[in-house]
């Protein structure tokens, strides 16, 4: 059913959604007057533009005129599984990564990505896991003195 | 006399081992991110914003200079031997550069675009010496109307320039204001769309916004397709053009050094459009138009120099005028702020050796650029083999190292990974990164003015069609939207419109 939807469609509904919101927030945080405005004044106005610009997406995307590319034409022949299987994996290495510390934890998102998104032998992975991790601590880390997390599991012990 | 004063001050900055190591990492950077297709300068920039932290602010900017100016010298290569812009300026590089590639002319193709790069690039930095100390002095009676209105004009243009839907641009400028707009209100003191986390106190990061919706939403759209790059086999001899590619070639550089020059100036012009323009000027002007996008040299010499000549002139309004006349400028405000130095009509005044020292490092950087792309143009071809699924898993990690060490918690990569999603859909919608990002940067900038202004004025608008850079400002920013509403600029707009990410 959605992926019938003009994509136009949807995505100016969405902005409306976000713009009414946004020019609630405007109202709510005081516009003010024009000789002193307030914290929202400049949230409202432009919550207002964004409506008036999302509304009028919107009722163009309804006109027969309009361009008729569809959700799922835009979706059309995407390896969805692939995208959302790095994401996932991205949003899981963020979650350890305080607790595993960068080179632990990046290790293994490494060797993950190498071994499963685009399948490499095991030599390459390994070797491009460890050889990319440790140019990355010793540039970042050790030359430029970025801090980046040792890891709590090890601070502990 | 107090140009050439001011000027061998900043060399004897840009001299220093230090910033010259810097130079030499950025243009260096610059080339790398600009040969490989997948992560532009925007990105890199974001990526090494916060390694700046820790260096001087001399050392950080110029660094960050010469990754911009260096990508448009990297950019050709890919353009030239792939049919693959290695950033969004080379894209119409790729019509006659690959196709004197095909018919084995690659080196004088990519010799000519280096030359005409260093040509450009030396030219450019010469005009921003000679103008930003008189813009500079202008700059100061300017007012926050005045302020206000470039602002209005600068995003105008910028979404003027936006591929597909002026009305979309303008959407995705509006929500890059609110987005700049999160966090305590400076002047009020009222926290806004914080949603009560402590970490949107002091609003979102620059650089996960930028490295989400540049870097993580460009990996996304590689992994979602089989990426096939393939590679023309050619052996890259010769790279200096012969006498007749010089006798075609001199007429472009020097036409495209100037045009490029004066669009960057321009709040919203850029690299992409100048090397857009330049082409069609070039295909216009010449006797033989067929020739082109079959391997003209003269459609490789003026984009690329063009786009040289911008990157440099872009400098003048994020220096003189402490607006950003892009995305990759706003980046460099960001580092500027970051090193609590304020970029505007003061800069020259308050912080010479920092501004003389960075137009003095362009100088160095362009020489720098010109050995790295010349002898070494194998090394960058080899390059170009690496396949994009040994590389992707190096980018992304990048990126998180970039939005992670901004302020040392996950928080940011969170942010960043949920705008790579937000700027993958936006990419399958049709709606552009780019005035977003500006917008954001601007943000906070426009609605102080405006209030001052307002405050000021005691809520009178009048000023700011009574004033004249603001009215001019205002009226070029309100003829540029209602434009295409005529078919006729419609169409030209269309022949423009480019992604300046």
């Amino acid at each position: 059913m959605i992926r019938g939807l003009r994509a136009d469609t949807l995505t100016s509904a969405l902005a409306l959604g976000i713009a009414s919101y946004i020019t609630y927030q405007g109202l709510d945080l005081e516009v003010g007057t024009t000789s002193n405005p307030g914290s929202g004044f400049i949230l409202f106005w432009t919550g207002l533009m964004m409506a008036a610009l999302s509304g009028t997406v919107f009722v163009q995307s309804l006109l027969p005129s309009a361009d008729r590319a569809t959700i799922g034409a835009c979706f059309a022949n995407i390896r969805w599984g692939k995208v959302l299987y790095v994401l996932a994996l991205l949003v899981a290495y963020t979650f350890v990564l305080a607790t595993l510390g960068f080179v632990v934890a990046t290790t293994i998102l490494l060797l993950i990505l190498f071994k499963t998104v685009e399948p490499q032998s095991w030599t390459v992975s390994v070797i491009g896991a460890v050889l990319t991790t440790g140019c990355a601590w010793l540039v970042f880390v050790h030359w430029l003195g970025t801090q980046l997390p040792v890891g709590s599991l090890f601070e502990a012990g | 006399m107090d140009v050439i004063t001011n000027l061998l001050l900043g060399f004897g900055v840009a001299f220093q081992p230090i910033n010259l190591l810097f130079c030499f990492a950025g243009v260096f950077i610059g080339t790398l991110i600009g040969v490989l297709p997948g992560i532009g300068p925007v990105a890199a920039m974001s990526l090494l914003l916060p390694i700046t932290f820790n260096i001087t602010p001399e050392a950080g900017i110029i660094m960050l200079s010469g990754i911009y100016y260096g990508s448009m010298y990297g950019g050709s290569t890919t353009a030239i031997l792939v049919n693959i812009p290695g950033e969004a300026a080379s894209v119409i590089t790729c019509l006659d550069g690959y196709q004197m590639a095909r018919q084995g002319r690659a080196g004088p193709a990519l010799g000519m675009a280096a030359m005409g790069s260093f040509i450009a690039g030396t030219l450019a930095i010469v005009g921003l010496m000679l103008l930003a100390p008189t813009l500079a002095r202008f700059a100061v009676k300017f007012g926050p109307t005045e302020y206000f209105s470039l602002m209005v004009l600068g995003l105008t243009i910028l979404v003027w320039l936006s591929q597909g839907s002026i009305l979309k641009a303008l959407i995705m400028a509006c929500v890059g204001v609110v987005l700049g707009l999160v966090g305590i209100d400076s002047i009020t003191a009222m926290p806004r769309l914080t949603f009560n986390q402590l970490e949107l106190i002091d609003g979102l990061g620059l650089v996960p916004i930028v490295m989400g919706l540049f870097g993580i939403a460009e990996i996304l759209s590689n992994i979602e397709q089989r990426l096939d790059r393939q590679i023309f086999e050619t052996n890259v001899k010769g790279l200096l053009p012969t006498k007749e590619d010089w006798k075609r070639s001199a007429g472009p550089i020097a036409r495209g050094s100037v045009l490029g020059f004066f669009l960057g100036i321009l709040p919203g012009g850029g690299a992409v459009i100048s090397s857009f323009l330049s082409y069609a000027m070039e295909k216009r002007l010449s006797k033989t138009p067929e020739r082109f996008g079959k391997g003209a040299i003269e459609g490789v010499a003026g984009p690329e120099t063009a786009n040289n000549a911008a990157a440099g002139a872009g400098f003048i309004p994020l220096l003189t005028l402490g607006i950003p006349p892009n995305v990759v400028m706003a980046l460099l405000l960001g580092a500027f702020i970051v090193h609590g130095v304020q970029p505007g009509p003061l800069l020259m005044v308050q912080q010479p050796a920092l501004f003389w020292g960075v137009v003095a490092s362009m100088y160095i950087g362009n020489v720098m650029l010109l050995v790295l792309n010349m002898p070494l143009i194998g090394m960058w071809v080899q390059l170009l083999k690496v396949p994009y699924k040994i590389l992707f898993p190096m980018i992304l990690l990048f990126c998180i190292i970039g939005a992670y060490s901004v302020s040392n918690q996950a928080f940011d990569v969170y942010l960043m990974l949920a705008f790579g999603v937000i700027g993958w859909l936006m990419k399958k919608y049709g709606y552009e990164p780019a005035p977003l990002v500006l917008a954001f940067v601007l943000g906070p900038m426009l609605e102080n003015n405006l209030r001052k202004a307002l405050i000021l004025s005691q809520g009178d608008f009048t000023p700011f069609v009574m004033r004249p850079i603001s009215a001019v400002c205002l009226v070029a920013a309100a003829l540029l939207l209602l434009s295409p509403l005529l078919p006729s600029f419609q169409k030209r707009r269309q022949e423009l419109a480019t992604d300046e990410g």
